[in-house]
C-alpha cells in the first residue's frame, strides 16, 4: 500500500509539475499578446504587429503543450484518487467544472481566432480575440488554486459520517484563507516567468543583431514589467508566509527547519535537516531574524515540528531546501531587474552584452521558482491530501504497483519526448525570429511576393533612417 | 419522483449529452486523423490537417468538460469507473497528448515531419480504440468494483468489437467532416471511405449487439422481456434509417447533408446505449439516482450550467462560423468539383492515390 500511494503520489507529481509549466507560460505570454495587439491598434507601429504575430506563435505552440497535459489531470483525478474524489467530489467538483465553463471553453473558442483569424475577421475582433485568451488564462488560475487553497486551508464544509466533505458555504469554500495570497503569488509568479522569456527572447534577438528594433521594444517592456513585479513578489510571498504560520504551522516549521517551538529564533540560512535525529547541522543562521521575517516582530514565537508526531510531518529535507531553492531564484531574477534599471539609466541596456547573456541563462528562471515553490506548498501539505482532515493514504485508488509503475514510466517517456521536441521547435522559431513572415501573400504555388510591410521588416534600417 | 430526483436526472443527461458532444466533435477531429494515413500527398495532409485547426482543442475540451460533470453529478461514480478502467483510460490519455503535440509539431516542419504525421494517426487510432475498449468493459459491467476488471474472453471479444466498431465510426465522422471542409480529391476520398467507415462501423455495432446477451443479462432484458414497451424499438429503428440515409447520403450535392446524417446516426446509437443501461451510471452497481452528488453541489452547479453553458455554445458555434467554408490548397486554381457528384459511383477519373 506504501509503495501505492508512493507510486501514485510520484505520477501525479510528474504530470502536474509537468502540466504547471505551460500554464504559468502561457497566462504571462498571452498577456504580452493582448498588450501588443493593443498597442498596434493604437499606434499602429508595424514592429508591434510583428511582435505580436512573433509571440502568438511563440504562445500557441505552449498553450497546446498545456491543453493536451491538462486533459491528463482531468482524468487522473478519478484513475489514481478514487478516495479523494469521493470524499472532496462535492467541493472540488463544482470548482472544476467552473474552470471548464468560464475558462477552458473561453481559451480554446477564442484561441481560433486569435491565431489564425486575422484576415477573416476586423483588428477589433482579433484584439478582442487576444484578450478573453488571456482573461481566460487568469479565470482558469482562479478556480484552480481556489481548489487547490481548500486543499491546503479547508473551510465552508463539514465532514459527514460517510466521510465526505459537505459544503455549507460556497463563499467560504472559494474565498478559503489561504486562498487571496496564493492567487496573488501564483499570477505574480506567472507574470514573472512571462516577462523572464520575453527578455530572454529578446535579448537572443539583440545578440543576433537581427531584428533588434523589435528586441529593443520588446526588452524594454519585459524589464520594467520585472521591475515593478519582482519587489512586488517579496511582499505578497512575506504575506503568503504569515498566512502559513497561522494555518498550516507544521508546514511552516518544515519550510524554516525548526524542530523546537521558540521565541525570538533565528534564520536558517542553510543547513542540513536530520529527520531522525529531528535537528539540524551544518547550520548557518542569522539571529533574530526567523522571528522578525516570520512575525515581524524582533521576538515572536514560531512553532516547532516536535509539536506534532514524526508521522504527521511532512519531508523536512524536500520542502526545507525546495524553498531555499525558489527564493535563490527570487532573489536573482530580483537582482536582474535591479541591474536591467541600472543599465537603463545609464543608457546600456541595449549595448551591455554580458547582461544579455545574463537574461539568455535566465529565461527558465521563472520555471525553476514555480516549480520549487509548488514543492513546498505540496510536500509541505503531507501527510494529509486535505490538510488536517483526509490523509493522502486514505485518497489512493488501489490499481495495482504494476499498472501504476507502468504508466508512471509511459509517462514520464511521453513528457520526455515531447519536453524535446518543444525545446527544439520553440528555440528554433526564437532564433528565427520575428521578421520571418510565414503567411506570405501567395500569388501561386511556389512564388511569394513580399508585401509592402515585410519589405519595409527586412530592412530593419528603413524605419530608423525615416524617424 | 421529488425534485433531487429531477435534478440527478438533468445532471444524468447532461454528462451524458457532454460525452455525446465530445465523441462528435474530437469524433471528426480523430477520424481525420485516422484517415490520415490513406492520404498519400503531402498537399492533401496539409489540407486535411488544417481544416481542424481552429477547432481541435475547443473539441477536446468537451471531454474535460464531460469528465467534470461526471464528478460534479456523480462523484461516487467518477471515482468507481475512472480508477477500475485505470489501464485503458491512461493509454487513451497518452494517446491523445501525443495525437495533439503531434498536430502542433507538424505544422512547424523540420525533418521530423513524417514521423509526427505518424504520430498524430497513431494518437488518434490508439485513442479510439481505447475509448471504444472502456465502453465494452463499462456496457459488460467491469468497470463496477475499483481496480477489478472480468477478464473473460467474451468480454475480451466484446470490447474489441466495441474499440475496432468506434474508430470505423470516428473515421466516418471524418469522412463526413472532410465532405464538408474540404473539395476535390479529399472530398471523393471521404465519399468513397465513408461508404466502408459506415459499414465497418454497422458490422461491429451488430457483433456488439448479438454479444450482449452474453455479456449482460440486464441489457437483454430491457430489449427483449415482456414488459419492453414497443415504442423503445423507435429508437434502434431511427438508428438503422438514419444510417440508411448516411448511405443514401455519401454522395450527396449537399455537402453538409452525409455529417448530418451522421450525427443523427451518433445520436440514435448514444440514446439505444443509454436506454440499454438505465438507470445504472456505473452499470450494474450504482443507478444515478443512488449516488447522485449533494444537493447542494448540484444547485451550486446548475447556475453556471444553466447560464455560462449557453453562452459557451453561442461563441463555439461563432467560432465554426468565422472558419466556415472549405480550406484547399487549390485555392488560386481552378476549382475543382467532380464530375460525378450527385451519383453514388465514383467510377469516374480521380487524382486520388491511396497508400
Amino acid at each position: 500500500m506504501l509503495e501505492q500511494v508512493l507510486l501514485s503520489r510520484l505520477q501525479f507529481a510528474l504530470t502536474v509539475g509537468f502540466h504547471i509549466l505551460w500554464p504559468a507560460y502561457s497566462i504571462g505570454i498571452a498577456s504580452f499578446v493582448a498588450l501588443l495587439n493593443a498597442l498596434w491598434f493604437a499606434t499602429g507601429r508595424v514592429v508591434y504587429q510583428q511582435l505580436m504575430r512573433f509571440w502568438l506563435r511563440l504562445f500557441a505552440l505552449g498553450f497546446a503543450m498545456g491543453v493536451v497535459t491538462g486533459v491528463v489531470l482531468s482524468y487522473e483525478l478519478g484513475g489514481n484518487w478514487a478516495g479523494f474524489s469521493r470524499a472532496a467530489g462535492p467541493v472540488l467538483g463544482p470548482l472544476f467544472m467552473y474552470e471548464t465553463l468560464t475558462a477552458f471553453f473561453l481559451e480554446a473558442g477564442f484561441l481560433g481566432v486569435a491565431l489564425l483569424g486575422e484576415g477573416r475577421v476586423g483588428p477589433r475582433l482579433h484584439l478582442f480575440a487576444c484578450t478573453i485568451v488571456a482573461i481566460g488564462t487568469m479565470f482558469s488560475a482562479f478556480w484552480v488554486l481556489a481548489a487547490n487553497s481548500w486543499m491546503q486551508t479547508p473551510a465552508g464544509v463539514v465532514l459527514g459520517d460517510d466521510s465526505v466533505f459537505h459544503v455549507t458555504s460556497w463563499f467560504s469554500v472559494v474565498f478559503n484563507p489561504s486562498f487571496p495570497y496564493r492567487l496573488a503569488h501564483m499570477l505574480c509568479a506567472c507574470f514573472i516567468t512571462g516577462a523572464l522569456f520575453v527578455a530572454g527572447v529578446s535579448a537572443i534577438q539583440l545578440r543576433l543583431h537581427r531584428a533588434a528594433e523589435h528586441g529593443r521594444v520588446a526588452l524594454s517592456l519585459a524589464l520594467w514589467l520585472l521591475l515593478f513585479l519582482a519587489p512586488l513578489q517579496l511582499v505578497i510571498g512575506d504575506l503568503h508566509g504569515l498566512n502559513t504560520r497561522k494555518y498550516q504551522p507544521v508546514k511552516l516549521a518544515a519550510i524554516e527547519g525548526r524542530w523546537e517551538t521558540a521565541s525570538s529564533v533565528p534564520l536558517t540560512v542553510f543547513a542540513i535537516p536530520d529527520e531522525v535525529a529531528e535537528k539540524n547541522h551544518y547550520a548557518i543562521e542569522v539571529p533574530h531574524l526567523g522571528s522578525l521575517v516570520l512575525t515581524h516582530s524582533w521576538n515572536g514565537e514560531v512553532r516547532g515540528l516536535k509539536e506534532v508526531p514524526p508521522n504527521d510531518r511532512p519531508n523536512v529535507k524536500v520542502v526545507f531546501f525546495a524553498f531555499r531553492l525558489m527564493v535563490g531564484c527570487g532573489i536573482l531574477i530580483l537582482s536582474l531587474a535591479v541591474l536591467g534599471a541600472w543599465l537603463r539609466f545609464r543608457g546600456h541596456l541595449f549595448y551591455s552584452r554580458r547582461f544579455h547573456w545574463a537574461l539568455i541563462a535566465a529565461t527558465p528562471l521563472g520555471w525553476v521558482a514555480i516549480l520549487s515553490g509548488w514543492v513546498v506548498t505540496e510536500v509541505g501539505r503531507q501527510p494529509y491530501v486535505v490538510y488536517g482532515l483526509l490523509r493522502t493514504a486514505d485518497a489512493v485508488s488501489p490499481v495495482g504497483i504494476g499498472a501504476t509503475a507502468f504508466t508512471l514510466a509511459l509517462f514520464f517517456l511521453t513528457y520526455s519526448v515531447i519536453m524535446a521536441a518543444f525545446l527544439w521547435y520553440w528555440i528554433t522559431m526564437v532564433l528565427r525570429g520575428p521578421t520571418d513572415l510565414p503567411k506570405a501573400t501567395k500569388i501561386s504555388r511556389g512564388m511569394t511576393i513580399p508585401t509592402l510591410a515585410e519589405q519595409v521588416i527586412d530592412k530593419p534600417n528603413a524605419e530608423q533612417s525615416r524617424a | 419522483m421529488t425534485i433531487d430526483h429531477w435534478i440527478s436526472l438533468a445532471f444524468a443527461a447532461l454528462a451524458a449529452l457532454s460525452v455525446l458532444a465530445y465523441v462528435l466533435m474530437d469524433g471528426w477531429d480523430l477520424g481525420v486523423g485516422i484517415l490520415y494515413p490513406l492520404v498519400a500527398r503531402d498537399r492533401d495532409q496539409e489540407v486535411m490537417l488544417d481544416s481542424i485547426a481552429p477547432f481541435w482543442d475547443a473539441n477536446e475540451t468537451w471531454l474535460v468538460f464531460g469528465g467534470m460533470m461526471l464528478l460534479v453529478g456523480f462523484p461516487i461514480a467518477y471515482a468507481s469507473l475512472l480508477s477500475s478502467l485505470y489501464l485503458p483510460l491512461i493509454l487513451m490519455l497518452v494517446s491523445l497528448v501525443v495525437r495533439g503535440i503531434s498536430y502542433e509539431f507538424r505544422h512547424h516542419g523540420g525533418p521530423l515531419r513524417t514521423v509526427w504525421g505518424k504520430a498524430f494517426s497513431f494518437g488518434s487510432i490508439f485513442a479510439g480504440l481505447a475509448q471504444g475498449w472502456m465502453l465494452g468493459l463499462i456496457v459488460g459491467g467491469a468497470a463496477a468494483d475499483d481496480g477489478v476488471q472480468s477478464t473473460g474472453l467474451i468480454q475480451i471479444a466484446f470490447s474489441a468489437s466495441c474499440a475496432v466498431g468506434l474508430v470505423g465510426g470516428y473515421a466516418l465522422l471524418g469522412c463526413c467532416w472532410l465532405i464538408l471542409k474540404c473539395d476535390g480529391p479529399l472530398q471523393t476520398m471521404g465519399r468513397e471511405v465513408g461508404h466502408a467507415a459506415l459499414i465497418l462501423a454497422l458490422l461491429l455495432l451488430a457483433a456488439a449487439c448479438v454479444w450482449t446477451p452474453l455479456i449482460s443479462p440486464y441489457v437483454t432484458a430491457r430489449w427483449f422481456s415482456s414488459t419492453t414497451p414497443l415504442t423503445l424499438w423507435l429508437l434502434p429503428l431511427a438508428t438503422l434509417f438514419s444510417a440508411w440515409r448516411l448511405w443514401k447520403n455519401l454522395w450527396s450535392i449537399d455537402d453538409w447533408r452525409p455529417l448530418l446524417w451522421a450525427v443523427i446516426f451518433f445520436f440514435g446509437a448514444f440514446c439505444c446505449l443509454a436506454a440499454s443501461v438505465f438507470p445504472y451510471i456505473v452499470p450494474y452497481q450504482h443507478s444515478l439516482f443512488d449516488v447522485a452528488n449533494d444537493p447542494a453541489s448540484l444547485r451550486f452547479s446548475s447556475v453556471g450550467v444553466l447560464v455560462i453553458l449557453p453562452i459557451t455554445a453561442v461563441y463555439l458555434l461563432l467560432g465554426y462560423r468565422v472558419f466556415r467554408g472549405k480550406g484547399s490548397a487549390h485555392h488560386h486554381e481552378t476549382p475543382y468539383r467532380s464530375p460525378h457528384i450527385g451519383s453514388r459511383r465514383s467510377s469516374g477519373p480521380s487524382d486520388l492515390h491511396m497508400s
